[in-house]
């Protein structure tokens, strides 16, 4: 890839379309160069692979936090023209609606410290989490198409949530137009009993707290304040939306060889978005994208019973206000200004967070003059970001932003450097109490594993795609 | 033949075997060996699994994927695989039966979930007599 990528300015590189045949526009990497000396060369072809799917608009881009995936990059953004262009599951991922939420509190970190311990334990002990969790919500088999369609809004009327944390969901928490005859019973049946369960890997929940605050007023506006705590909740689709995407990566397959789409991978599979196969796909993702709006609801409701458990408070005086949720692996259909005119676009986020800039109507009333919250989690040693996103996210990247740290070291790596090292020693030694039940989860999710939250979040700071808000420091983490 | 690495999210099954059939018990045993973090998989009770592809790609990773449906469903892990797998022409397909255990013991706390298997880096050959294949995972 040396000599083929151009840098376009301090935080921005190009590849242009000329890098190889049938690229529709040109691939455009946020990047910095500390950023740039890390980004791996698959992951770079893979950008350039997205801009040959039809009917891409503008260019195919990928944020601070790209990585290497399957068919589009982690932290890739593309849109489609929803005319003439493609959707694709390869550009959503498999963990359908991955997404990450924040909670606000009412407890200031300093006055909660000595029960934290506690509430560590509680929150390990009611919050399912691990390979193959069990433990989740029974839903009637007559009643597993209602959380397909009402997404958070049915574990709200489940008594999981309240119904002002609707309004501060992405998308409401429910895409309208989710097709539960397009999921397979396969799929069905691996999200049974998954509803209500956190999975494992890098999925996490962890309560934090305010270090500092950068804008003042959107922090007023968010509800957030210096010294605060608060909880933050990453988790997606689980068995629902693998199933989801393995069905449809065949689906797919089939689909562009009838309708002569040449696949740079396979894992780039799509069909023609008004095709009755994108259709379907389409359908099928959005249930999806409800279920996994459904799982953080829930765990939003588990969670706040438990902090008032631990805490011997009630839920008004705690008032834990869900700041925000946001998607970052999903497909959408979203109206743009390109060139001074509107379009209707496919935008694919897949390890990217939506960032709509000020004034955006579906943003909440109170949020509006300040931009789409863009939540960032980074490690579970060092920090994580609140963002806003701004109008020239807008007008550059199809209102879109980076999504977390992005991982530097591959799993065997991570392990491998962690052997005769006591991580969770080493965490509790900075004020991080972690509990996993995955026995090598800590090694593999140790701070090192991923990239500096600080230099992703400056390069979008920078590029002016998303501006800061607060930072977050981890005091508990509970994983799979 | 059989590697096994785990690297950024995924892992990877290397596999070789003179035989389609011998092929994908090799791949049924990385499965479980990823899946059982270190513990016994014992040929306790059976499981059929009959499946059509249009061409041995789609096949093998349809076949890794049934692993993930039955283990995320009924906490089933292969300790083998007996039977029919035709790899060659346009209709490729297997017939097999696993035998194998549910709810392996330690599964939770040492195992890998595997999510999903993929076509990123997808390779099957037929080479000197010997069937290979190399398929990522998605944890």
């Amino acid at each position: 890839m040396n000599g083929r990528i151009e840098r376009l300015d301090e935080f921005r590189l190009r590849i242009p379309p000329s890098y190889k045949p049938g690229m529709n526009g040109p691939a455009v990497i946020y990047a910095d160069a500390a950023i740039e000396k890390d980004l791996e060369d698959p992951a770079l072809e893979q950008a350039a692979n997205t801009a040959t799917l039809p009917g891409l608009v503008g260019a195919a881009l990928a944020m601070p936090d790209i990585h290497s995936g399957y068919g589009f990059p982690i932290g890739g953004v593309a849109a489609f023209d929803a005319r003439d262009g493609v959707i694709s599951p390869g550009g959503v991922g498999y963990d359908i609606n991955c997404g990450v939420r924040l909670i606000a509190t009412s407890l200031e970190a300093g006055t909660a410290a000595k029960r934290l311990e506690d509430l560590s334990h509680r929150l390990y002990a009611g919050i399912p989490a691990g390979v193959g969790a069990g433990g989740g919500i029974r839903v009637d088999r007559r009643e597993q198409e209602a959380p397909l369609t009402g997404g958070a809004a049915w574990a709200v009327k489940n008594g999981l949530g309240r119904p002002e944390d609707l309004g501060a969901i992405e998308s409401g928490g429910a895409m309208p137009g989710a097709d539960p005859d397009a999921v397979s019973a396969r799929a069905m049946e691996r999200g049974r009993g998954q509803l209500g369960t956190l999975g494992s890997g890098n999925h996490f929940l962890e309560v934090q707290e305010v270090t500092d605050v950068y804008d003042e007023d959107a922090a007023r506006a968010f509800g957030l304040f210096r010294g605060q705590l608060t909880v933050m909740l990453h988790t997606g689709s689980r068995g629902f939306g693998h199933q989801v995407c393995t069905d449809f990566v065949e689906v797919m397959r089939a689909a562009a060889a009838r309708y002569g789409i040449a696949l740079a991978d396979p894992q780039l599979a799509a069909a023609p978005f008004r095709s009755t196969e994108g259709q379907r796909y389409f359908g099928a993702m959005q249930a999806a994208a409800n279920y996994a709006w459904a799982n953080r609801q829930a765990l939003t409701g588990l969670t706040r019973e438990i902090f008032e458990k631990a805490f011997g408070m009630g839920a008004k005086a705690l008032d834990m206000r869900l700041v925000y949720d946001v998607a970052h692996n999903i497909a959408k259909l979203e109206e743009h200004e390109v060139g001074g005119k509107k379009l209707a676009l496919v935008v694919h986020r897949k390890g990217a967070t939506r960032a709509f800039g000020p004034g955006h109507p579906e943003l909440p009333a109170e949020y509006a003059p300040y931009g789409q919250p863009v939540i960032i989690p980074g490690d579970m040693g060092r920090a994580s970001y609140l963002l806003a996103g701004t109008r020239r996210a807008m007008a550059e990247t199809f209102g879109s932003s980076c999504h977390g740290a992005g991982r530097l070291m591959s799993r065997g790596e991570a392990v491998r450097r962690a052997r005769g090292r006591r991580i969770a020693d080493e965490l509790a030694g900075k004020g991080v109490r972690v509990r996993c039940s995955g026995r090598e989860t800590l090694s593999e999710e140790m701070p090192e594993a991923y990239k500096d939250v600080e230099n992703v979040v400056g390069v979008v700071a920078g590029a002016g795609i998303a501006r800061r808000v607060a930072r977050f420091r981890p005091l508990a983490v509970i994983k799979g | 033949m059989l590697e096994i690495s785990a690297e950024s999210g995924d892992a990877t099954l290397k596999a070789g075997a003179d035989s389609a059939e011998g092929l994908f018990r090799e791949l049924a045993l990385g499965f479980s060996s990823l899946s059982r973090g270190g513990a016994e998989v014992r040929p306790l009770e059976r499981r059929r699994v009959s499946l059509s592809a249009s061409d041995g790609e789609s096949l093998l990773v349809n076949f890794l994927n049934e692993l993930v449906f039955l283990l995320d469903t009924q906490g089933f892990l292969p300790a083998g695989l007996e039977g029919f797998v035709s790899l060659t022409g346009n209709a490729c397909r297997l017939e097999a039966e696993l035998p194998g255990e549910t709810a392996v013991p330690g599964l939770r706390r040492d195992g890998m979930l595997v999510k999903a298997a993929t076509y990123h880096g997808l390779k099957l050959e037929r080479r000197d007599g010997l069937w290979r294949a190399e398929v990522t995972l998605d944890l």
